[in-house]
């Protein structure tokens, strides 16, 4: 009789395991079954994630007027200059490097990675260059480095001269792709944004 | 409910590293864990400078992006299209969580103010990204009501998504009847599309309204459907895990029908080397010891009681294999598995109870704050390696819930933001030429936000420790409750041996 007991205990324990474990198994019944119990809990993380993207948001403001004041340290008689990459999508030209030189001195070079170039591709502008320069007349040398189905290591170097002011310069270096396998070597533009 | 992973997504996180420690168990915990919400990315926008912030956000480095812009608009420098920019911050505050913030500005998109030009493929891709993460954020309604936003023709991938989230959504509300309604029109594609798609989206879209139906109470409709899902061939990880869920769910509903031998078919089919493994084991040992085949019984519960035994699932295997010696009549080797499992459970208790220290401690915060922190951008929420913390085991299920990962983003950056105004006062205080009432302001606003955010993080570390307490004292509880349970049946056993041979002596 004794004995009967002992594996009656151990059936009805293990079938209350086994209806847990039926419930897990059902995937959703389990994750509505949680949901119901927790209500409370819910509420509890919604407030707490509100207040915390509240305070992030506050620190994103302050975080641009540190941005004004920084740019408002410079000195009157520079000119901050934005110089940015934009890559027309192109089968034909995979850009590797750029390098800048500001009258005669190189000021950025820039290898982009694998996620940059795709963030190119999807509209995006690179900031190849964000400084100060005096006001007047600059020259800008731009170095594009890639590869093209027929050249391997193709370089093209172009240059432009600006007159900065104060204020905003930005310039644009947009490289637009070959348009097809004969010409697929791709050409730089500059646009001066006012 | 279950929900894939795009397949260019590395994973959400921890979900690699628990790949590897789990044996690919985390395929199927998607039930909590669901997309990653794809940056939104605008068409033909004008200015570079906007363009710079979209480039910013495509290689993850939002709040930058947001600072940069919000300062170039207040300084009147974008001065091609504005109200571009205004939807370039929408997505920036979008990938940075702030999602309130970024629901406000997507208000606009097609209201006629500026930004109507966006196509309306754009538009619906927004709506999508926004609901899913106002989902991880635990915002239901709010999620459904972007999803309504979504208009005219879709992708076939974002017509699944979108379905499938919404069906997800409808069922979190109890709403099963509508979420039917949603899930069957993934379905509606012909076999030779799904074929050649290979779409996990319908496979996940299958189980699910079979798990629907099931809810609904249209069990032979479930059933039929989940049974071309277990039968189904399968190339991928995430195929076969979701093909042995299926397989299992139908072995325990025949099981708790009693339905033995279709229940044993099922439970074959599953792979003993899944992440459902376990439990097949422990359900066939079940199949027998219930047919009083305790012999048979033994075999799948042996091999099951081998396996981790912070795994529920182990966990009764390890009750399972005595009791069924105890049927046998084997009372010796009952006694020593009873012993085994009853060291097994004590040990288990101990590494528990190290977890429990190292949260009320918050070293296990800190650990996986600085392991997410690590990250390179655009990586920052992929952590590809789950960090040594002491009873992580009893922690993974507990990391792949939204709670627990969007309340740890936030730490991160609450405690990343405490770092930038430190930076920030210092700045302020070396600052030339600034008007010393703009300066008492901006350090007053410091002040502020640094007893703000103290607070703020204050709370979010004490969430984190509530939820990983709680879910760590249920583990207690439970291994308490079987360590128990062996002491009383062996004393049972040790009571009747004594009575039974010393009677006989």
């Amino acid at each position: 009789m004794k004995k009967v007991n002992v594996v009656r205990r151990g059936l009805a324990f293990f079938c209350v395991t086994l209806v847990g474990l039926g419930l897990l198994a059902s995937g959703m019944a389990y994750t509505v079954s949680a949901a119901e119990g927790s209500a409370a809990e819910a509420t509890r993380f919604v407030q707490l994630d509100a207040a915390a993207e509240r305070v992030l948001n506050e620190v994103a403001a302050l975080g641009a007027q540190m941005v004004v004041l920084e740019e408002a340290q410079k000195s009157a008689s520079h000119t901050r200059l934005r110089v940015l990459v934009t890559v027309d999508p192109g089968p034909f030209f995979q850009l590797d490097a750029i390098q800048l030189h500001i009258d005669e001195r190189m000021v950025s070079f820039h290898q982009y990675t694998e996620t940059e170039l795709a963030a190119l591709q999807k509209g995006g502008s690179h900031r190849l260059f964000w400084g100060d320069v005096s006001v007047g007349q600059h020259k800008l040398t731009v170095s594009m480095m890639g590869r093209t189905p027929k050249e391997s290591d193709f370089q093209r170097t172009s240059t432009l001269v600006i007159t900065s002011d104060e204020g905003r310069g930005v310039v644009e270096l947009r490289i637009a792709p070959g348009e097809n396998e004969n010409q697929p070597f791709p050409e730089m533009r500059f646009k001066e944004w006012k | 409910m279950l929900l894939p992973r795009r397949a260019h997504e590395r994973g959400n996180v921890w979900t690699a590293v628990l790949t590897r420690i789990l044996g690919g168990m985390t395929c199927l915990l998607l039930s909590a864990q669901t997309l990653v919400a794809a940056p939104v990315v605008w068409d033909h926008i004008e200015d570079p400078l906007v363009r710079a912030a979209q480039f910013d956000l495509l290689v993850g480095e939002p709040f930058e992006a947001i600072t940069r812009l919000e300062a170039d608009l207040e300084q009147g420098r974008i001065k091609h299209r504005p109200a571009q920019a205004q939807l370039v911050l929408g997505s920036l505050y979008l990938a940075n969580g702030a999602h309130h913030k970024a629901a406000s500005i997507f208000e606009t998109l097609g209201n006629g103010k500026g930004s109507s030009d966006q196509p309306q493929r754009v538009q619906n891709l927004a709506w999508l990204s926004l609901a899913q993460v106002q989902h991880q954020h635990g915002q239901t309604d709010e999620a459904l009501a972007s999803l309504q936003r979504i208009n005219g023709e879709l992708s076939s991938q974002t017509q699944q998504e979108r379905l499938l989230l919404s069906a997800m959504l409808l069922m979190q509300q109890q709403n099963f009847d509508q979420a039917v309604v949603n899930l069957r029109q993934l379905g509606k594609k012909s076999l030779v599309q799904q074929l050649r798609e290979k779409s996990v989206w319908e496979t996940y879209g299958r189980f699910n309204l079979g798990v629907a139906l099931f809810r609904q109470g249209k069990e032979a409709e479930g059933r039929t459907l989940l049974e071309k899902l277990g039968s189904a061939t399968a190339d991928t990880e995430e195929s076969r895990a979701l093909r042995d869920k299926a397989n299992l769910m139908l072995a325990y509903h025949h099981l708790n029908k009693n339905e033995t031998e279709k229940a044993q078919q099922y439970f074959v089919k599953t792979r003993l080397q899944g992440p459902m493994s376990s439990r097949a084991l422990l359900g066939l040992g079940r199949v027998y010891s219930s047919r009083e085949l305790h012999k048979k019984a033994l075999v799948p519960w042996l091999k099951l009681s081998k396996m981790d035994a912070s795994d529920p699932a182990v966990q009764d295997g390890l009750l399972a294999v005595p009791f069924a010696f105890g049927k046998l009549e084997a009372f010796k080797q009952a006694l020593e598995y009873y012993q085994l499992a009853l060291e097994r459970f004590k040990a288990e208790v101990e590494q528990v109870r190290q977890a429990e220290t190292a949260v009320n401690s918050g070293a296990v915060a800190d650990t996986l704050a600085r392991a997410v922190s690590n990250q390179p951008a655009g990586q920052r929420w992929l952590v590809q390696d789950l960090p040594n913390t002491p009873g992580g085991r009893y922690l993974w299920q507990l990391f792949t819930t939204h709670e627990f990962q969007e309340t740890l983003k936030n730490y991160v950056q609450l405690r990343r933001s405490l770092e930038r105004l430190e930076q920030w006062s210092s700045q302020i205080d070396s600052a030339k030429g600034v008007e010393p009432a703009h300066r008492r302001e901006l350090e007053k606003r410091v002040a502020g936000l640094q007893s703000e955010l103290l607070s703020v993080l204050e709370r979010t570390q004490t969430h984190l420790k509530v939820l990983a307490q709680e879910t760590l004292k249920r583990h207690e509880q439970r291994l308490l409750g079987y360590a128990s349970e062996a002491r009383f049946s062996m004393a049972q056993m040790y009571d009747y041996a004594s009575k039974r041979w010393g009677s006989e002596q």
